[in-house]
């Protein structure tokens, strides 16, 4: 602790920073004890040697090396979101062809039950909460994607690609097929 | 705390834009105390050169970052001297075992006088970066920054994410071990100096 207060005596002297009370009590210190009189003679030696400040210049080609550098990286980075742009509209276009006979057979099965008031009743509801679920869902996995996409665009092109298998699997689930199938 | 310049401000906002022309007036203005710093760091220009590149690119890439209340240039500055001391620590093992030798024309007495004003040679800015080089790369930082760049303590506590006392710490450590190097100025080797002083 004395140490350390010794250490803050010096330090305010080399900044001129010392009160009146604290310079008599460095002082003091200094005239008793011939060690840290040493350092701190020492220490200013230092301290006037580094007040000379050495500047260097940056080289002339600094500057252009950098801005060239920045350039080829910013040109990676607009043909990586090129290629990352192509992806996602592929995937979309790919998840609107596989969910495409899912609706189109949800509208078959409606349209065929209409000839038959008993059983367009008894389809009706399921079908038409079939269709309102998988509309939800794929607004919500979507609206997730472009979430995701923002901050990585691979991964939001691979969640693209699970969708029609993830409502493929929920309408299943939801429709009892493969307890149907087990059974 | 030094405040932000609007100029700058608007500098950053475009190149944040990825306006090239915006942030090639970004580097011309801060290059030479960016390199200064890399030098005086890594007490080598080819290394300086690449570590104010990176230093840059750095920024650059992570300019979203950057609070618009404080200085830019202290921003950029605590970018390059982080990347100097990684550098330095990758280099560690390499660096105790330096070869440089100290120059034994170097000596300090109490009568020689280094007035303030005095433009210094750059036969002695290269000895005084020989000493330098022997200190860690933290105590390193802290002289350039307080005695070099005119940084305050609490500026440079904040750059290096530590506290004031610390910093003071850092700063009488180094002058210690920049005595004691002086002291062995004469002697033809040194290879024990850089690990002698924890």
């Amino acid at each position: 602790m004395a140490d350390q207060r010794v250490l803050e005596l010096m330090q305010s002297a080399l900044d001129n920073n010392l009160t009146p009370e604290a310079e008599q009590e460095l002082l003091s210190i200094l005239q008793t004890d011939q060690e840290q009189a040493a350092e701190f003679d020492a220490q200013r030696q230092v301290d006037a040697m580094l007040q000379t400040p050495p500047h260097v210049r940056a080289p002339r080609r600094l500057a252009l090396t950098i801005m060239a550098r920045l350039a080829q990286t910013l040109q990676a980075e607009d043909k990586q979101s090129a290629i990352t742009q192509a992806q996602m509209q592929v995937a979309v276009q790919l998840v609107t062809v596989a969910t495409m006979p899912l609706l189109v057979g949800a509208g078959y099965l409606l349209l065929n039950a209409k000839s038959d008031p008993e059983a367009f009743e008894t389809m009706l509801e399921p079908v038409a909460a079939m269709l309102m679920m998988v509309v939800d869902v794929m607004t919500v996995m979507l609206d997730e994607v472009q979430a995701v996409y923002e901050q990585d665009p691979e991964l939001a092109v691979a969640m693209l690609a699970l969708m029609p298998t993830a409502l493929l699997l929920l309408v299943k689930r939801v429709l009892g097929i493969d307890d149907e199938l087990q059974d | 705390m030094s405040e932000a310049d609007p100029i700058i401000s608007q500098w950053v906002y475009a190149a944040m834009q990825n306006n090239q022309d915006a942030f090639a007036e970004i580097v011309y203005t801060f290059q030479d105390a960016v390199y200064n710093l890399c030098y005086r760091m890594l007490g080598n220009h080819v290394e300086a050169e690449d570590a104010s590149q990176e230093a840059f690119l750095k920024a650059f890439g992570n300019l979203s970052r950057y609070d618009h209340g404080r200085s830019f240039k202290t921003w950029l500055l605590t970018i390059a001297s982080n990347h100097c001391i990684d550098r330095l620590r990758k280099r560690r093992m390499q660096y105790i075992s330096i070869d440089e030798p100290i120059p034994a024309t170097l000596a300090l007495s109490s009568e020689e006088a280094l007035p303030e004003e005095v433009v210094v040679s750059d036969e002695r800015s290269e000895q005084i970066q020989a000493l330098l080089n022997q200190l860690k790369p933290d105590d390193r930082a802290v002289v350039v920054f307080r005695y070099w760049y005119d940084y305050s303590y609490a500026e440079i506590a904040d750059m290096m994410e530590t506290t004031e006392s610390a910093v003071k710490s850092r700063l009488f450590r180094a002058r210690k071990a920049l005595a004691t190097l002086f002291e062995q100025t004469g002697d033809t080797y040194h290879n024990s100096l850089s690990e002698g002083y924890d």
